[in-house]
């Protein structure tokens, strides 16, 4: 089976209300001369929306004391890129945290998986001197958004794929590619392309699992890097595994690149610090349920 | 109906609880390791994540996150409740492995490492193995029913099966 790419992303809804302010706000937020009362206003249009950005604000990791009771008060006092990264997990909800039957993925398993990879990479981002570890985080947080829409083929065709990855000795994405003429991540990328995501976003989705094809004009190759880390140590750590298992190979020079030494304690060091993010995870869950 | 006791990464649950069931859910490259005293009814789960806490340099109070101080952990907590030494049933589940197509790459079989760092830590205590189920590139779950005394396993896509 191959799947008509423009007719599966004429399926996709045009992009969700919440999306549509999470993008818009992501873009002020990067001009540094934004009119915070407008910012405001218009995170302010959507009320259940608000609600949610304001706990998630006021939630135990970032430890005020005094509660952050506007938006206003929330741009202020968190900064423009942890606000930023913070409307993206609330948008997010909705979408990712629900059953993703054709990766055997329960509801909460995605959206599990999804919020361990953005702290992964944040937590990447910094130990590697990344620029921008809040944009890190809504990398790592969107990066399977492919598997949003092409799941019910993954199901027809599993076993197809199961057997060209053993048959032919390549991963899980590769041979989804080679069975439905495309994989996860490249749907991802054309679903955040036609919702208008930044560039930079497009390319981490769409290279997570390959960043090998990454090319030289990329926006961010780092990024890149950082993301199919993270992703992979998710996946080794079974966070929110679904049925392509660990399928999928971690690239040794992506690890170089972040300056991981490639040996034995070097790999289990970072997998021991990572695993100590967990507790973070959970609070993230809790604060947003 | 039963009352399932979740094993979070890191962890180590004991129970004799009637009707409880040890869980250790989505096992990648880490192991679920579950001690049973059939006479107390008595078990004891752990989910380990790495081999060898001698590597690591920060310390931890998780002494579940490493095989070597996992497994010593367990049969204090198990003896600490008068569990005999000689009935101990040990079956353990997980340490799948990425899949790996580039030279070099089995600096990254954690799941591997795991295996044989719960075989030696299980061995210096004189423990034996009874069943595992082990490697491959796919997630598990690792289950112990205390009252029953029945392991079981569950591939990922796949039916569970008694270990």
């Amino acid at each position: 089976m191959t799947l008509d790419l423009d007719k599966l992303l004429n399926r996709v809804d045009a992009i969700p209300h919440n999306f549509h302010i999470a993008i818009k706000v992501a873009k002020m937020l990067d001009d540094f001369n934004v009119n915070i009362q407008e910012l405001s206003k218009i995170i302010g249009t959507d009320q259940s929306f608000t609600v949610q950005l304001l706990k998630l604000c006021n939630s135990a990791q970032y430890g005020f004391s005094r509660k952050i009771v506007t938006v206003n008060d929330a741009i202020t006092r968190l900064g423009f890129k942890t606000l930023k990264s913070l409307v993206f997990v609330v948008v997010s909800k909705g979408s990712f945290n629900r059953q993703i039957e054709g990766y055997d993925l329960a509801k909460g398993e995605l959206w599990r998986n999804s919020l361990s990879c953005a702290v992964y990479s944040k937590y990447l981002a910094e130990i590697s001197g990344y620029k921008d570890p809040e944009l890190a985080f809504t990398a790592g947080l969107l990066r399977d958004i492919g598997k949003l829409i092409i799941h019910e083929y993954v199901k027809e065709e599993y076993d197809n794929i199961v057997n060209l990855v053993t048959s032919e000795n390549i991963g899980f994405s590769e041979a989804e590619e080679k069975i439905l003429g495309y994989n996860h991540s490249q749907v991802g990328a054309k679903i955040a392309a036609k919702w208008n995501f930044p560039k930079v976003l497009e390319e981490t989705i769409e290279f997570h699992h390959s960043p090998k094809k990454a090319k030289n004009t990329c926006v961010d190759k780092k990024l890149i890097n950082i993301v199919h880390v993270a992703d992979s140590v998710a996946m080794m750590l079974g966070v929110g595994i679904g049925n392509d298992g660990m399928m999928h190979s971690l690239n040794i020079t992506s690890l170089e690149n972040l300056g991981i030494d490639i040996n034995s304690v070097g790999i289990e060091t970072l997998i021991s610090d990572m695993v100590d993010l967990n507790s973070e995870i959970d609070l993230l869950m809790a604060s947003i349920s | 109906m039963s009352n399932v006791i979740n094993i979070g990464m890191s962890q180590i649950e004991i129970t004799s609880k009637p009707g409880t069931v040890l869980v250790a859910p989505s096992l990648g490259s880490c192991i679920g390791l579950a001690i049973y005293d059939p006479i107390l009814k008595l078990g004891v789960m752990a989910h380990i994540v790495l081999p060898d806490s001698a590597k690591i340099l920060k310390q931890t109070e998780h002494c579940g996150k490493y095989a070597d101080t996992a497994v010593p952990e367990m049969l204090k907590k198990l003896f600490a409740v008068g569990a005999n030494k000689n009935k101990l049933i040990v079956k353990m589940a997980g340490g799948a492995q990425m899949f790996n197509l580039e030279k070099g790459a089995n600096v990254l079989n954690i799941g591997l490492r795991n295996t044989l760092a719960v075989k030696t830590a299980l061995s210096k205590e004189g423990l034996t193995l009874v069943k595992s189920d082990t490697g491959g590139n796919k997630g598990r779950t690792f289950k112990l029913d205390v009252q029953t005394g029945i392991f079981s396993v569950k591939l990922i896509g796949q039916e569970e099966v008694e270990l």
